[in-house]
């Protein structure tokens, strides 16, 4: 197995459907603690929408097409500022891949570099805003550092992203809700970190399979 | 001018923000929503595809001022515009600014200078200086205010608590928290809920912040603190609330509609479901209407001859009123133009005449037997559209009745406090004298969509159902609602449907308003196709609302009512005159006037024509007025004359055969050569067209486009002659949906022809009113839509949010259904996705 092919990809988003779905209850406990409570039912909604969609929809059978349409569900469904940065993140996916049958394990990581910097510029959010960076960044590293095998990598990315959402807790919000808080904010674990652990998850378990 | 586009996480938070501007503005000032999340964007937070598709329009026109409230509201703004200029629309960059100033004073400051025509850089600076006005009032170093006092209720005010256990399975999340908020907002009462279960809280029920922070998971022990006056009320409400899992069924899934309450059918009623007749969401006490069956009491007999000068002086002021009678919109008009014809029928004058002369019976005693007498014969009848006409009847003979008993009729039916009517058949004459503001809405044991009172009720904005198995227990409930887009009824509705009761009040009061500030802006599609939105127009009245409406111009202007209900040929100068006269409210774009349509249930009282079995297979529109030659001259003559100076057009009615419009061409030709030789201003050369509503003309558009210059499609004649299903039957309702897949396929058929022909295809039939059916008529290719007034906003809201792309497919798809139900269900599961849509 070296390649994400357009079928890993959907089966990739579908399994994040349903990881989200089983920690929608964890992802606004930890928001409820420091914003409005509310990160875990907007996901649960958006990649609900986006499984549904995807079953409908036989047709997104390219890497461009299924980013988009994963892209374009979000922006319209999940409510918070979730819905424009992961909605943008997967149009940004879906333009880098727009005439690619499939990657491999570089070509993944670049695209998802290219993903990271639309939420950054985006969100206007630096590493240590405790974010979504904070998993993203470092799990792309580690994708990048596990060499060429793709199972492997993207194992290494979700196992990064899980412990880099774990050490988001001592870091204090900057952005978005959280950071209205301001010291209180220290202390928690970011929604939007452990959702992106929850997106990479998906994606090893997507290519392990 | 520009416009301002108002994003928020609450769409109630925008709408109310929007009112407020409205207020500052006047009510044409183009002020949009995009708020809210999820189908029906009630939930909280923001979409931003549902933000593009708003602010596309302004893109194209003078550009807009967005104003956001925060957070995502703010990304899914920028994510908008990327989105707009990643789909090729001009303009984004350049006409929409996205601006950072604090939302409620910006969107007052920013529309005060839009509204003056300042430019887009002015009113962005303006904005940005909202605040200042308030930090001077306040003084820089003001102390931010400080937070309430920590949930304790006055001292002085008895607080009530309340303790329950939390059964929802992901505990008071976004949804069950919503409907929470909303049911705590209704109160008077301060509300602040704790978690016992663990110890957070207080936090006021009104914020959903609050209720979220409080952690309230599946068997958490919550404790509501209630104080203030309704406090009693308010806890058991809230407790009916936790009863029901705050609106959310026990899988957590979102609960269903409520089901109507079916009551046993009446005796003596009909088994028949009930029948939607005029939209719009009503709840509020019943009222029997049976007060306005006035016990008339008639005074002592005097002799046959007085009592029958005391007739003829009733009937000349009961036709005097109808004639002067300027409440309503053009088909009321028509309608009471119709009924004075009545009034002078020899038949029945003669009759009642008998009765007095020579039964000795009194004027009112003999009026009302007769006319009675007639109305049950009217309501045996096999033909439903007589049968129909029985209410008409009595609406009039109760009129004359009053005369005669020196009983003023009420103006104005104007209920205190404002109720919801129940009537066992609605008149016309009660449907126009009831206030929209006292008259909450309608229900009625029996009628149909197509009966005269209504059609008012619809043109009045009264919401009004039709059902018989309701009605006994409405008149013996408390509280009535109704739904008139869907013909549900509540009896005594409970807590879970007075919550849906509200919200779609709501969504709908919201959606007349997004109609009614964007009225004014062109209707273009998201992928660019803009579509004529007109007015129909048949008094002044219409002509007054079609420009007020935003109507684009006038798609179909009905020339009957110069005529009907006047007892001899009007003259030339007389029809000009009263032309004018409702041409004097109409802005300048494109007039299209019809010549008389008269025959089938609309008959003139000086041109009398024999009985026909079936009038509307008979001599009606062109074909009566080619029979009357002279006075046909005489109508183009006079439209002609009252068209200087305009762009106007005509267009001939009931058009069968080609050489119908060769000979109507003909005539026209002729009427402005009479006008050039006597040297009287006319408008000329005109643009002549024909309504396509027999099939014929359908079927032959090539022929047709070498004598039509263009189409506009009756869709209630074309319906009912494609279908075989006359207008007025009830029973055959199913068959009168101009979305019907045969009605499409033969609207599709004329369009494709009329494309390859060059000519214009236009819409003026009621189809055009309902957004759905508007929505497949631009599917099929139709170019402009006429629709009644109070509906331009309607219809542009839709074609503004749609793309002709996808109504060209979904028109495809239609066409392949086998029933006109399968089509509207087909439509609003594909448009409904899109977000309120239709």
């Amino acid at each position: 197995m070296d390649h994400l092919t357009p079928a890993l990809a959907r089966s990739w988003i579908l399994s994040t459907a349903r990881l989200i779905e089983q920690n929608a209850q964890h992802l606004s406990d930890l928001d409820a603690a420091i914003g409005d409570g509310d990160h875990g039912a907007n996901m649960s909604r958006g990649f609900q929408a986006v499984a549904k969609k995807l079953e409908g929809d036989a047709k997104a059978d390219d890497l461009g097409a299924l980013f988009k349409v994963t892209g374009m569900t979000l922006l319209s469904t999940v409510g918070g500022a979730s819905g424009p940065l992961y909605g943008g993140f997967f149009l940004d996916l879906g333009k880098q891949c727009a005439s690619r049958a499939a990657l491999d394990a570089k070509d993944l990581a670049d695209v998802l570099d290219s993903g990271l910097a639309d939420i950054q510029r985006r969100g206007k959010a630096q590493p240590g805003d405790k974010t979504m960076v904070d998993a993203l960044a470092p799990a792309i590293a580690a994708m990048r550092a596990a060499g060429d095998d793709i199972v492997t990598a993207t194992r290494a990315a979700a196992d990064a992203a899980r412990n880099a959402a774990t050490a988001t807790a001592p870091l204090l919000a900057r952005k978005g809700r959280a950071s209205y808080l301001g010291e209180r904010s220290i202390g928690h674990e970011d929604p939007g970190a452990n959702s992106v652990a929850l997106l990479l998850d998906a994606l090893a378990s997507a290519t392990g399979a | 001018m520009i416009g301002l586009v108002l994003v928020s996480h609450s769409r109630a938070l925008a709408t109310a923000l929007s009112q407020l501007v409205l207020q500052m503005t006047g009510p044409d000032f183009p002020v949009v929503v995009a708020a809210g999340v999820g189908d029906d964007h009630q939930e909280i937070g923001t979409d931003a595809v549902h933000i593009a598709e708003v602010l596309q329009p302004f893109c194209e026109g003078d550009g807009a001022v967005v104003l956001m409230d925060l957070g995502s509201a703010v990304l899914s703004a920028q994510t908008a515009l990327e989105l707009l200029d990643a789909e090729g629309i001009t303009g984004a960059a350049d006409k929409i600014r996205l601006c950072a100033a604090p939302i409620v004073e910006a969107a007052i400051a920013a529309a005060v200078q839009a509204k003056a025509g300042a430019s887009l850089d002015a009113v962005v600076s303006e904005a940005k200086g909202a605040l200042a006005a308030k930090a001077a009032q306040l003084g820089d170093d003001a102390p931010a205010p400080s937070a309430g006092p920590d949930g304790a209720a006055a001292a002085d005010e008895a607080g009530l608590t309340l303790d329950l256990v939390i059964e929802n399975p992901h505990g008071l999340h976004a949804r069950p928290a919503a409907t929470l908020v909303q049911t705590a907002a209704r109160f008077q009462a301060d509300i602040r809920l704790r978690n016992l279960s663990n110890g957070r809280g207080p936090a006021p029920a009104r914020s959903m912040t609050g209720i979220g922070l409080l952690q309230i998971r599946k068997g958490d022990a919550v404790r509501f603190e209630v104080s203030g006056t309704d406090a009693g009320t308010a806890v058991a409400t809230l407790r009916e609330l936790a009863d029901a899992r705050f609106g959310e069924a026990a899988d957590g899934s979102e609960p269903g509609t409520p089901a109507p309450v079916m009551t046993p059918t009446p005796v003596g009623g009909t088994g028949t479901p009930p029948v939607a007749i005029s939209e719009g969401i009503a709840i509020g006490r019943p009222l029997p209407l049976a007060s306005l069956e006035v016990d008339l009491r008639d005074g002592p007999t005097a002799t046959p001859a007085e009592e029958r000068a005391r007739l003829t002086e009733a009937l000349r002021q009961a036709s005097d009123g109808i004639g002067t009678s300027h409440i309503g919109s053009g088909a009321a008009t028509d309608i009471l133009a119709a009924q004075a014809l009545i009034l002078s029928d020899p038949a029945v004058i003669e009759a009642v005449e008998t009765r007095i002369l020579r039964d000795g019976q009194s004027a009112l005693a003999a009026w009302r037997g007769e006319t009675q007498a007639l109305a049950d014969a009217y309501g045996a009848m096999e033909d439903d559209y007589l049968r129909a006409r029985a209410a008409d009847l009595r609406d009039l003979s109760n009129r004359v009745c009053r005369i005669l008993a020196g009983v003023t009729a009420p103006q104005t039916l104007a209920p205190e406090p404002p109720a919801i009517l129940l009537v066992d058949e609605l008149l016309p004459g009660d449907a126009m004298a009831a206030d929209p503001r006292h008259v909450l809405g309608i229900l009625a044991r029996s009628g149909s969509p197509t009966a005269h009172a209504a059609i008012i009720a619809r043109s009045r904005g009264i919401p009004m159902v039709v059902s018989a198995r309701d009605w006994t227990a409405a008149a013996e409930a408390e509280t009535v609602a109704l739904d008139g887009a869907t013909g549900e009824v509540w009896i005594d509705p409970d807590d879970d449907a007075r919550l849906l009761i509200a919200g779609r009040q709501r969504d709908h009061l919201a959606r007349l308003q997004v109609f009614d500030s964007t009225k004014h802006l062109p209707a273009t599609t998201l992928d660019g196709v803009t579509i004529a939105v007109f007015a129909n127009v048949g008094n002044a009245t219409d002509a007054a609302a079609a420009t007020e409406n935003g109507a684009e111009g006038v798609g179909l202007l009905r020339t009957e009512f110069v005529y009907l209900g006047r007892q001899s040929v009007p003259t030339e100068d007389e029809q000009v005159a009263a032309l004018d006269a409702v041409f004097a409210p109409l802005g300048p774009g494109p007039l299209v006037v019809r010549t008389p349509d008269i025959g089938a249930d609309k008959p003139l009282a000086f041109l009398p024509q024999p009985p026909e079995h079936n009038p509307f297979l008979g001599i009606r529109g062109v074909r009566l007025s080619f029979r009357h030659p002279d006075f046909f001259a005489s109508n183009l003559r006079a439209i002609l004359r009252a068209g200087t100076g305009r762009d106007l057009r005509i267009m001939v009615p009931m058009v069968t055969s080609p050489d119908e419009m060769e000979q109507a061409r003909a005539l026209a030709q002729a009427a402005h050569r009479t006008l050039e030789a006597q040297g009287i201003p006319h408008v000329w050369p005109v643009s002549l067209g024909m309504m396509v509503e027999v099939p014929s003309a359908a079927l032959m558009v090539e022929q047709f486009s070498r004598s039509a210059d263009f189409f506009s499609i009756g869709t209630n004649d074309l319906t009912q002659y494609i279908l075989a299903a006359e207008r007025g039957n009830a029973d055959l309702d199913d068959l009168q949906d101009p979305v019907h897949p045969a009605v499409l396929q033969t609207i599709a058929g004329i369009c494709a022809g009329a494309r390859t022909a060059g000519r214009h295809v236009g819409v003026c039939g009621d189809a055009a009113s309902d957004p759905l059916a508007a929505a497949l008529l631009i599917g099929c290719g139709v170019q402009s839509l006429s629709a009644r007034a109070n509906r331009v906003g309607a219809i542009k809201a839709m074609v503004r949010r749609t793309s002709a792309a996808v109504l060209q497919r979904l028109a495809e798809e239609a066409r392949r259904c086998d029933t006109a139900a399968q089509v509207r269900h087909l439509v609003r599961e594909s448009l409904d996705a899109r977000g309120g849509v239709i």
